[in-house]
C-alpha cells in the first residue's frame, strides 16, 4: 500500500466508481489507463509482420498484375512489329520487282528504237537504190533514144538524098529529052551538085 | 496539473497557424495563376493540391503531439 | 464527457487479436490482420482480373485493367525518372496498399494505417530503399561521398535527414489518419445518421488518396535525388 501512494502522489487513497459500478483506487485506474493509452504508440513486433506483409505484397503484384498485364503489352507489341516486319519485307520484294520491270521495259524501249532505226535506215537505201536504177534506167533509155533519132534521121536523109537524086535524074531526063543513060557518069555529075547543094545550107 | 495539460496541448495546435497561412497564400497565387493563364489550370491545380499536402504536414506535427499530451500526460 | 473520452480512447487503442504462443507468446496486433484481409482481397482480384487476357479483341474488362495498370505504372515511372523505373513496381505497391488501407474505414474495418508499426514500418522500407537504390547506383563510396554534398559544411544535416525524413514520412501519415478517425468518431457521437458518410467522402477518400500519393511522391523523389549523379 506504501508504495502505491508514493507513486501516485497526490491521488493515491481517491476512489472513483467505474462503469462496472466497482469502487476502485483512482491512483489503479490512472495506471491501467496509462498502459492502455501506451498501446496506441507503440513500437513492438508488429513492425517486423508489416514489413514481411508489404514484401509479400509487392512480391505477390509483381508476380499476378503486373506480369500479365506487361507480358501482355509486351506480346501485342511483338505481334504489331512482327506485321510490321512482314509489311516492310513484302514492300521491299515489291519495290525490287517493280524496278526488274521497269529495266526490263526500257530494254525493251531500246530494243524497238534500235530496230526502228534500222528497219529505217533499211528502207533508205533500198528508197535510194530503187531511185538509183530508176534514173540509171531512165538515162539509159534516153541515150538510147537519142542513138536511135540520129540514126533514124541518118537514114530519113539518105532516102532524102536519093529521092532527091531521083528527081533529078527525072528532071534532066524530061529536060534534056533523052534517056540518061550510062548512070554512073552522069551520077557523078548529080553527087557533085547534090554536095555543093548541101553545102550551101 | 490537468491545466498545464491543457495549456501544453492548446500550444502545440497554434502550430496550425502557419499551415493556414502558408496554404492560404499559396492558393491566392495559384488561383492568380490560373486567371493569368486559363488553359494550365490543370497542372497548377496538381501542383496545388501537392503543396498543400505536404504544408499541412507541419499542422499535423502540432495535432499529433497535442494528443500525445493529453494522452501521456498525467 | 466522460463516457465519450473513454469510448475515443477505446477506439484509438491498437488492441491485440490473437497471440501467437511461441516465445511466451507475441501478441499479434489488429492491424496486421486487417493487413492480411486487405493483401487477401487484393491479391484475389488482381488473380481474377487478368484472367484470360488475349491481344486482340480484348473485352472491356481487360481493356479497363491494363489501361489502371498501365497509368498507375506510368505516374510512378515519371516521378521517378529513368534509371529509377526498376522500382516502380514496388513503389506501387505501396500507393495501392497505403490508397486502400485509408479508405478501408468505410467498410467498417479499423486502418491498419492508425498503428503506428505500420507507417514507421513503411516509412523505414522506403528509407531504406532510397539508401539501396543510392548504393546500387553509386557504389558504396559514391553513397558516403553523396553525404558531403554539394558541401562539405552541410553533412551532419544530411546524416540527420537520415533521420528526419522517415520520421516526417511516418508522421504524416499517422497524423493524417489518426486526425481524420479522431473527428470522425466525434462526429458519429453527434450526429451518426448523414453527417459521418459527407464528412467520411472528405476524410477518408480524398484525404487518405492524397496522403498515399503524396507518400509515394516523396519516396519517388528522394530516390531519384539520390540516384542522380
Amino acid at each position: 500500500m506504501s508504495n502505491r501512494s508514493t507513486e501516485c502522489g497526490e491521488a493515491a487513497g481517491r476512489r472513483i466508481t467505474n462503469e462496472e459500478g466497482v469502487t476502485v483506487n483512482y491512483c489503479e485506474r490512472r495506471k491501467t489507463e496509462v498502459k492502455r493509452d501506451k498501446q496506441m504508440l507503440r513500437i513492438d513486433i508488429n513492425l517486423i509482420f508489416t514489413v514481411i506483409n508489404i514484401l509479400l505484397l509487392a512480391l505477390a503484384f509483381r508476380i499476378f498484375l503486373f506480369g500479365p498485364v506487361k507480358k501482355i503489352i509486351a506480346k501485342r507489341q511483338e505481334e504489331a512489329d512482327e506485321e510490321y516486319e512482314k509489311a516492310r519485307v513484302s514492300r521491299q520484294e515489291a519495290d525490287e520487282l517493280k524496278e526488274q520491270y521497269n529495266t526490263t521495259l526500257t530494254k525493251l524501249e531500246e530494243e524497238k528504237k534500235e530496230t526502228l532505226m534500222t528497219a529505217r535506215k533499211n528502207a533508205d537505201a533500198e528508197y535510194r537504190r530503187i531511185v538509183q536504177n530508176a534514173e540509171d534506167k531512165a538515162a539509159t533509155i534516153r541515150s538510147d533514144a537519142l542513138t536511135q533519132a540520129e540514126s533514124t534521121r541518118h537514114q530519113v536523109l539518105k532516102r532524102a538524098e536519093r529521092e532527091i537524086a531521083d528527081m533529078v535524074l527525072e528532071a534532066t531526063e524530061k529536060m534534056t529529052g533523052k534517056a540518061v543513060s550510062g548512070k554512073s557518069v552522069n551520077m557523078a555529075l548529080y553527087d557533085e551538085f547534090l554536095n555543093k547543094a548541101g553545102d550551101k545550107k | 496539473m490537468s491545466s498545464l495539460i491543457a495549456i501544453g496541448a492548446g500550444i502545440a495546435v497554434f502550430g496550425a497557424l502557419g499551415a493556414g497561412i502558408g496554404i492560404g497564400i499559396a492558393t491566392g497565387k495559384a488561383v492568380e495563376a490560373v486567371a493569368r493563364q486559363p488553359e494550365a489550370d490543370g497542372k497548377i491545380m496538381k501542383n496545388l493540391i501537392l503543396g498543400c499536402a505536404l504544408a499541412e504536414a507541419t499542422a499535423i506535427y502540432g495535432f499529433v503531439i497535442a494528443i500525445m499530451i493529453i494522452m501521456f500526460l498525467k | 464527457m466522460e463516457a465519450v473520452a473513454e469510448h475515443i480512447q477505446e477506439e484509438l487503442n491498437v488492441q491485440t487479436v490473437f497471440t501467437i504462443p511461441i516465445f511466451g507468446g507475441i501478441g499479434v496486433a489488429e492491424s496486421v490482420v486487417v493487413t492480411w484481409i486487405i493483401m487477401g482481397v487484393l491479391i484475389l482480384v488482381s488473380i481474377l482480373l487478368t484472367r484470360g487476357f488475349k491481344t486482340r479483341n480484348i473485352s472491356k474488362r481487360q481493356a479497363a485493367v491494363e489501361l489502371c495498370v498501365t497509368k498507375l505504372l506510368g505516374l510512378v515511372e515519371s516521378m521517378l525518372g529513368e534509371e529509377g523505373a526498376q522500382y516502380a513496381g514496388y513503389l506501387t505497391t505501396v500507393l495501392l496498399y497505403i490508397g486502400v488501407a485509408n479508405i478501408i474505414g468505410i467498410f467498417g474495418f479499423k486502418s491498419p494505417t492508425k498503428d503506428l508499426n505500420v507507417t514507421l514500418a513503411l516509412a523505414l522500407m522506403s528509407i531504406v530503399l532510397v539508401q539501396a537504390a543510392a548504393i546500387r547506383a553509386k557504389g558504396v563510396k559514391g553513397w558516403l561521398k553523396g553525404f558531403t554534398q554539394p558541401i562539405a559544411v552541410v553533412t551532419p544535416f544530411n546524416i540527420l535527414d537520415l533521420i528526419t525524413r522517415p520520421l516526417s514520412l511516418c508522421m504524416r501519415l499517422f497524423g493524417n489518419v489518426l486526425g481524420a478517425f479522431v473527428i470522425m468518431k466525434l462526429i458519429e457521437q453527434v450526429l451518426p445518421v448523414v453527417l459521418p458518410a459527407v464528412f467520411s467522402l472528405y476524410f477518408d477518400l480524398f484525404d487518405g488518396l492524397l496522403q498515399a500519393y503524396v507518400f509515394v511522391f516523396l519516396t519517388s523523389l528522394y530516390i531519384k535525388e539520390a540516384i542522380e549523379e
